[in-house]
Order: structure tokens, then sequence, then C-alpha cells
């Protein structure tokens, strides 16, 4: 059992998904039923995970290890640490809740479900993988029922959404691909033998200007999943044209997985380039934070607010990744889950609203008094976004700040006011939304009919990340016991690269262009 | 001659010699059984492959002996190729099975025509001298010439066969020019003795041996459509019948690349610093410049054409690649089987759905084609995935063999170009599948469709899940690496 649970959280989901997408009966409801319990028994095993995982231990459990391609020495390597066993929750947890949400897709369900359960299956991989080539299969393979999510059952401007995005996605990954190869080569080089597996490929680092170009095409790859600025172009209008649980899988989860990558991949095989490169980084994923969170001020669209909002906060986390500090990195494995519990609850939100009767602010106002039940979850929600003390967002972003400070304290001041610009555009989103007047009817138009208060279907999918956001608020550290062995054992050897003094200099070089 | 020379040229000779059956079988053939044709050309390939097989089966630890006096090699890379070859022909002849007689096209010649083509091919892939080979391009071409313009009604079929006939007579005057300035530098066609010649350090700078390589790669590049020797392809893919527009895409490609491999490593192996830059640009040119036309195409079968020159070009870094130590020639052959493979089912596709004297053939007439036919829908889209290089489809599995072989011979420039380029073919592979799966359908009433055999169809989906994982099964990929490498070990 041990040896397969991880196998089954990958394959399951795509198997399950294939069954239902081949299954010949045309009942709408009765393929979602089939897709909730399949993603339904993929969270009882996540849990099942969860169970037999030993605090404690920093290197990666229930390792499965097989040669799977001799000539190309790609090995069949699945583990699992702190690190991915947040995101494989998160995966298996939020799955149920996004085929929850889609009970009433238009058109093609079984394929929705049927893709939804794939998306779930690819990402699983991704996230588990420890051989390099395995994870790039993986992490390309969440592509394709992204496209088809976005683009079938997307708004109205979801053909130019779509294409955008798997143009930006594939742009990165395809340099990520030489880089790879580039990694593999150098190891053939030293050993004489193939192989992309990552411990293989950490004994052979690279050095000098094959190290920078690989770390480049490294970061630029997870940075634009990550949606990092200034190569965030594809997700405000992702995120907004994708239909809401979409939304919710791709900004909760899968935009983790390209910082994932870089925890994981882009710093480990690297370590002296993130070293030298360090402040460079911190500095660009600052500019994000800052810079998103002026774009979601001046939002009109509760979406694509909300989507900047996103932007804005992974760029937050990143600062936390690229300083190299243990604290920094605790905080940002915890955001993960603060920030999909937020983020995705937010959309899931708007999408609510979005139904009832709109998604422009404008529309909104004073709604609090009808739809008290709704504006309360919101508030919750958005404070754990802006990071109340006592909800879990709080946690991620104290974590990461302190780290910043620690690492490079200019930058953490700055890092500071981002974090105010976020408590600002979301306050005064809620203000103009939920508060304040009802918008006085056009002349002649009849008032807006009241809004309907949750109904139970809503409630069971939020009350369980509400208890969630506030139960890790209050109690983060069993989170952070799974979380803390894991970043000593990937960040020790980072911190302990020793940087040639050319290096520095090759460093402020590539930040000066 | 041995008995066992005999067993050893027998795939070639069943070839010619079912060729020739079938051209006199014909004369005595009454109307009606007109279906007699397809089925012995499809009988013929059948044997030529068992008997290639047989050879492949009876020397597993390698084996290379030169026959007919050192004018053809039997070794296991011509006998990979030649199965790789002959199973392009087999599918190609099954899309026609109906299209051929739907299109009038169903003559004895045409049959014939496509055995010669392939028997040329076979003995293009096998031969170690240089007028043996010419023989067999000229085999290989005149034949295909007359195939691609087999539609006798058809104006852009005439077209096509004309321009393919001028600039491939043009290509095949380089070819034998440089043939002749070889041999008159080296005094030999004989490839190994080619490469002693010019393994001599004065030797391989000689002007004029310079010279005669270049020709003879000019003269190859063209039927490879590599650039600026490409201005046929689009209109000539687009003009032949689609089932013979597979047969050039798959078969013709094989056999040309085969034979590059074979001389560039044997013969222009020592000189190899002389000619590489150039090759390089070439192969720099050929990607780029196939994937910036094809993304201009409105009408697949052109933009086939040019991703099929872009795909020339991510081969001929192979090409270059040989002059390192590892086994890019190994690489190549894993490239083009998994091209092959991704490519045949496709064009069954497009075979069927451009309907009956090929009505429909732009990109928009693919709307709605998801929902309206979803097998057709996910051969293509899985094919195009495939081209792109999408894991985990074979597209993948070929590229990341070959360019990681391009980046161990430590042309890595070389490789982040095709990298690149490989992004920008994302765009217009991209385009069909959206447009197939997310527009609305915007005929009125659905045009017909040419029926293929049953076989046909039932293989389609099996083609498509194939194309979709079947490297991804560590059995299947490293028997096809290692089927390549057994073919090329000991080859230079």
């Amino acid at each position: 059992m041990d040896q397969m649970i991880l196998s089954f959280l990958i394959f399951w989901p795509l198997v399950a998904g294939l069954g239902i997408a081949l299954w010949p009966v045309r009942d709408a409801r009765a393929s979602w039923i089939a897709a909730l319990v399949a993603s339904g028994i993929e969270a009882v095993f996540a849990l099942t995970l969860l169970s037999g995982f030993h605090t404690g231990l920093g290197g990666a459990q229930f390792e499965v290890n097989a040669l799977l391609l001799k000539s190309a020495g790609v090995h069949f390597h699945l583990g699992v640490d702190g690190l991915s066993l947040v995101l494989v929750l998160l995966i298996a947890l939020l799955t149920p809740v996004a085929l929850f949400a889609s009970r009433d897709v238009s058109h093609h369900q079984r394929f929705h479900h049927a893709s939804m359960l794939a998306l779930a299956g690819a990402m699983a991989g991704a996230v588990l993988a420890l051989d390099t080539l395995l994870f790039y299969v993986f992490f390309e393979l969440m592509l394709v029922p992204a496209f088809f999510l976005v683009g079938r059952w997307g708004g109205e401007k979801r053909l130019e959404a779509t294409t955008r995005f798997v143009v930006y996605t594939l742009v990165g990954s395809l340099p990520l691909l030489v880089a790879l190869l580039g990694v593999g080569a150098h190891h053939l080089n030293v050993t004489g033998q193939w192989s992309f597996d990552l411990p293989d490929l950490m004994a052979t680092p690279l050095a000098g200007n094959a190290m920078w170009l690989g770390f480049w095409a490294f970061i630029f790859a997870f940075a634009i999943k990550a949606g990092l600025f200034p190569f965030h172009g594809w997700a405000p209008d992702t995120y907004v044209e994708a239909p809401t649980p979409v939304t919710f899988l791709l900004s909760g989860v899968m935009g983790k997985i390209g910082v994932y990558g870089i925890l994981r991949f882009a710093l480990p095989l690297f370590p002296v380039a993130a070293q030298s490169a360090r402040s460079g980084l911190m500095a660009l994923a600052l500019v994000g934070t800052i810079y998103a969170a002026w774009l979601a001020l001046v939002q009109t669209d509760l979406k694509r607010l909300l989507a900047y909002s996103s932007i804005s906060h992974m760029a937050l986390l990143l600062m936390g990744v690229f300083s190299l500090d243990s604290q920094a990195w605790s905080g940002a494995v915890f955001m993960f889950l603060a920030h999909a519990l937020a983020t995705g609850g937010l959309f899931l939100l708007v999408g609510m609203l979005a139904e009832r009767r709109g998604t422009s602010i404008a529309q909104f106002g004073g709604i609090a008094r009808q739809v008290p039940w709704l504006t309360t979850v919101f508030l919750i929600i958005a404070m754990a976004s802006v990071g109340l003390p006592g909800l879990n967002g709080f946690v991620a972003e104290f974590l990461i700040l302190m780290g910043a400070f620690a690492s490079n304290g200019g930058l953490g001041v700055v890092a500071t006011t981002g974090v105010i610009w976020g408590a600002c555009y979301m306050l005064w989103m809620i203000a103009r939304t939920f508060f304040g007047s009802v918008p006085a009817p056009a002349k002649g138009a009849k008032p807006a009919p009241e809004l309907r208060d949750l109904a139970l279907r809503e409630a069971v999918m939020l009350v369980p990340m509400v208890l969630v956001i506030i139960w890790t608020g209050f109690q983060p550290q069993p989170v952070l016991d799974r979380i803390d062995p894991s970043v000593q054992a990937i960040l020790s050897p980072i911190q302990k690269a020793v940087v040639p003094a050319s290096n520095e200099a090759a460093a402020h070089a590539s930040h000066g262009g | 001659m041995s008995l066992e020379q005999w067993f050893l040229l027998s795939p070639l000779l069943a070839l010619g010699l079912g060729g020739l059956l079938l051209m006199l079988l014909e004369v005595f053939l009454p109307e009606q059984q007109a279906r007699f044709l397809p089925g012995f050309t499809l009988a013929t390939l059948g044997v030529s492959a068992a008997l290639a097989g047989g050879t492949w089966l009876r020397y597993p630890g390698g084996y290379s002996q030169q026959i007919l006096g050192g004018a053809v090699a039997v070794d296991n890379f011509g006998t990979f190729l030649t199965l790789l070859i002959l199973g392009a022909a087999f599918c190609s002849v099954l899309m026609g099975w109906t299209y051929f007689p739907q299109e009038k096209m169903e003559h004895g010649e045409v049959y014939s025509l496509l055995l010669f083509a392939v028997a040329g091919m076979v003995a293009l892939v096998s031969g170690t001298h240089l007028i043996t080979l010419f023989v067999a391009v000229e085999v290989m071409s005149i034949a295909v010439y007359v195939l691609v313009g087999a539609r006798r009604q058809s104006v852009t079929g005439n077209e096509a066969a004309l321009k393919y006939f001028f600039l491939g007579s043009f290509a095949s005057g380089l070819l034998l020019m440089g043939i002749a300035l070889i041999y008159g530098m080296v005094g030999s066609v004989e490839l190994h003795a080619i490469g002693h010649f010019l393994a001599h350090p004065e030797a391989g700078k000689l002007p004029l041996s310079l010279v005669g390589v270049l020709l003879l790669f000019a003269g190859m590049g063209f039927k490879v459509a590599a650039v600026p020797f490409h201005a046929w392809a689009a209109d000539v893919y687009q003009g032949a019948p689609t089932p013979i527009t597979a047969f050039m895409a798959t078969a013709v490609k094989t056999a040309s690349f085969g034979f590059l491999i074979r001389v560039a490593g044997t013969a222009f192996l020592p000189a190899h610093a002389q000619w590489v830059d150039l090759v390089s640009v070439l192969a720099i040119l050929t990607m780029t410049v196939g994937n910036a036309l094809a993304f201009a195409q409105t009408e697949i079968k052109r933009m086939l054409a040019f991703s099929s020159v872009a795909h020339t070009g991510y081969l001929l870094m192979g090409i270059v690649a040989l002059g390192g130590h590892g086994h890019s020639a190994r690489a190549m052959l894993v490239y083009l089987a998994t091209y092959v493979l991704s490519s045949l089912p496709l064009f069954a596709v497009l075979t069927a759905w451009s309907g009956p004297g090929e009505k429909r053939t732009r990109i928009e007439d693919l709307a709605g084609l998801g929902r309206s036919n979803p097998v057709f829908a996910l051969v293509i889209g899985v094919s195009l995935a495939s081209m792109m290089g999408l894991p985990p489809t074979v597209g993948f599995f070929g590229k990341f063999t070959l360019f990681s072989e391009v980046l161990a011979a430590g042309h890595g420039w070389l490789a982040l170009i095709a990298i690149l380029n490989s992004i920008a073919s994302v765009a217009y592979y991209l385009r069909p599948i959206l447009v197939m799966t997310m527009q609305e359908a915007t005929e009125t009433k659905p045009a017909a469709e040419t029926d293929l055999p049953g076989i046909v169809r039932a293989a389609l989906p099996v083609g498509a899940v194939a194309v979709a994982l079947l490297t991804a099964l560590p059995l299947v990929f490293d028997r096809l690496v290692g089927w390549a490498g057994h073919s090329t070990s000991g080859l230079f």
C-alpha cells in the first residue's frame, strides 16, 4: 500500500476521468455524481497519506524509484515531503469542491468533469515527481485539460484567453526543457550516463555561463506559471474568462506549482546562482507585489480585482522564496494553503454574486442587509487574504516578512507597505460592494431585484474552507511541523553553497539588464 | 552470388518483381476485378516486409555485408529504415483503398509506380556507392513525380506534378554534378573510399571536393525540402492526392534522410569541420523559414507541408551532430520513426475528411469537427500535439532524444534555436485544434466524406492512443531506442 499510494493519487483521477469521458450514459447529473465520487476517493487517499506521513522527517516519504526509460535515464521517482504534502492535499481536497461547484455546466458535462479530474491527476503528478523529466511531462500535461476548461466553458473572450494562456506557458516551458536537457547532458559528461533523477542531477551542479542560462530558463518557466510580474500577462484574462470553478483550481493550486518548481528544482539545482541572484529576484517579486496591488486598486470588475490580488499575493510568496530564509520558506509553503483557501474562496463567492447579478462593482452596493450570510463569509475570507491576525493569512505573511527582513532589511520594509496596499484594495472593494447605499436604478428601469442569500449547496462548499482558515489561523503549528523539516532539508544545502567571487559580478551584471 | 546474398536482396527484389508483375497482370484483368490491384500491392509490400523482418531476425548481432560488388550493403541500418518505409507505404495504400477509385486514379500504373518508388527507397537506404544511390534517387523520384499528378483532371494536381518534376530534375542535376566532382577528386564512388580520401588533412580542404560535397547536400536538400530548396513543398503537398502526400511526408522523407545519414556519416564525416557550419546554417534556416511560412497558411495541407519543412530542419541538426561521439544517428532514426507514426493517422483522417474531389481543405472548415466526429478530432489533435512535441506524445520523445543528442554533441545554440522554433510552431499547430474543438460548424449541410476501409477506421483511435502514449511506456521507448541503436552501431 505504501508503495502504491502516490501512484494511485496520480493515476486514479486520470483513469477515472477517462472512464467518465468514455461513459456511454449521457445523463449529465449521473456523470457529475460519478466525478464527485471519483474525486472523493482521491480525497480519502490524500487524507490517508496525511495520516501516514511522519512528522519531523525532512526527506521524501512513500518513495518509489524505478528506472522508466533506460536509454534516456528517466526514472519513475515519486516521493512526498512537507512541501508536496501541502500541495497534494490542496489538489485532492479542492478538486471535489470545484466539481461540486460545476453542477450546472451548460454543455458537454462529461468532458468537463473528465477534464477537471485529469487536471487534478496531472497536478498531483507534477507535485509528486522527483525525476525532473517526469515532472516536466506532468507539468506540461496540466496544460491540456486547462486549455479545454478555459476555452470551452469560459466567458465571452475565452478563445483569446485560452490561446494566450497556452502560448505563455509553452514559451516558458520549452526553454525549461532545453535547460533540463542541458543539465542532463552535463550529468552525462561527468558520469558517462544519462539521468534526469533529481538527486543525481543535484550531485553534478553546473557552473559558469551554463549555470546562469539554466537557472534563468528554470526561473523563467516557473515565473510564468506562477504569474510573477512581468510574466503575468496571461493570468488576469484567464482568471476572468475561465468559469468560476476552473479559476478556483487554476489560481488556487496550479499557479502554486510554478512556485513549487522553483523550490524543488530551480533553486536546489543551481544553488550558487540562487545565492547570487537573491536580491535581484526579491526586488523583482516586490515590484510585482506592489504593482499588482495598485492595479487591483483601480479595477471595477470583481473578478479582475481578485485576479490582480492573486497575482500580488503570489509575488509576495515568491519574495519569501527568493529570500532563501528558512522562516520565509515555511511561510511561503504555509501560504500555499492560506492563499489557496482565500483566493479560491473569494473566487467562488464572486462566482455566486455573478450568478445572482454580475461581476461589476458598480452593480452592487448595500447588499449586506440582503445577504448577511454571504457577506459574513466573504468578510472572513477577505480578512484572511489581507492577513488579519487569527486567520491563516496572517501566519503566512508574518513569516514571509520576518524572513524578508532577516535577508534584506530594506526590501522587508517596502514589502510591508505592499501588504498595506493589499488591505486597501480589499477593504475598499468590500465597502463599495456590500455596504454603502443601494445604487439608484437608471431612469425608467426597475430597481434590481433582491439578492438571495447562500443556499445550502453553496454553504456546504464554503463552511469547511472557513473552518480551516480559522483553525489553521489559531493553530498553525501542526501544519508548520510538517513543513519545517523539509524546508530545512532543501534549504540548508542551498545556503551552504559557496559563491565564487566572479559569480557575484555576473549576478550584478545580469540584474543591470 | 550466393544463396544468402539472394536472400539479403530479396526485399528489394520482391518489390521490383511485384511492380513488374502488376503492370503485366493489369492488362489481363477484367474490369470488375479492379480491387485486385491494391490487394496485390499490399501483398507485395507485406512479403517484402516479411523478408526484411527475416533478415533482421536472422542476424540479431548486427550485420553488415556488401553485395553486388560493393554497390549495396545490407545492414541493420538499411533494414530498419526499409521496414519503416514499407510500413508507411502500406498505410498509404490503405488510405487510398477507397480514395483511389473514387478519384478515378485506380490504374495499374499507379500501384506499380508506388512499388517502384518503394524499391527505389529501399535501394536508397542500402546503397554504399554513389552511382547506385543516384539511380535509387531517380527511381524513387520519377515514380513520385507521376504519382503526384495521378489525379489527371485536377488542375492543382497537374501543376504540382509539373513543378515537382522541373525542380526535381534540376536538383538531380546538382546531385549528379556533385557526384562527378567527387569522383574526379577521389577516383572512386564508393563511400568508404571517399571517406579515406577526405580523412587526409589536406584533402578535405580542396575546393573541388568541398564543392562536390556541397552540391550533393544541395541535391538531397531538395528531396527533403530543406530551405532554400523548399519552394516546391507547399504546392506539391497540396496538389498531390492526400494518400500520396502522406507517402511523401513519411516514406520519401525517411528514405532521403537514410541516404543523408549514411553518406554524411561514412563518406563525409572526416571532413566534418569543413561542412558543419554550412549544414548548421541550413538547419537553422530550414526550421525557421518552415515554421514562419506554416504560420501564414490557411490550407491544412500547405500548413503541413511547411511543418514538414520545419521537421527537416530539426533532423538536419542530427546530421550536424554526427561529428560528436554520441548517438546522433540513433536519435535521428528515433525521430523519423516518431514523425512517421504521428503523420500517418493525421493524413488518414485528412483523406477521409476532405471528401470527394478534396473539397474541404481549409483549416476553418474543421469548425465543429469535435462535435460531429470526435474520433477524427481526437486523431488530428493528438497528431498535431505530437508534432509540436507536447509530452507525453511520441513526438515529445522524438524531439527529446534528438535535441539531447545535439546538446550532448556540443551544439547548445543549435538546440536552443530548435526549441525556440518548437515554441513558435505551437502557434500554428494549435489553430486547427482550436477551430475544431471550440468553434461551431459553419456548414449548414455537412459535406460528404470519403469512406475509409473498416480496418483503417478501427485503427484510427488505436493510432491516436499510440501516438499519445506509446513511447511513455518504458518497454516501447527503450525497445525503439534499442532497435535504432542496434541499427546504427558500427555503421560508420
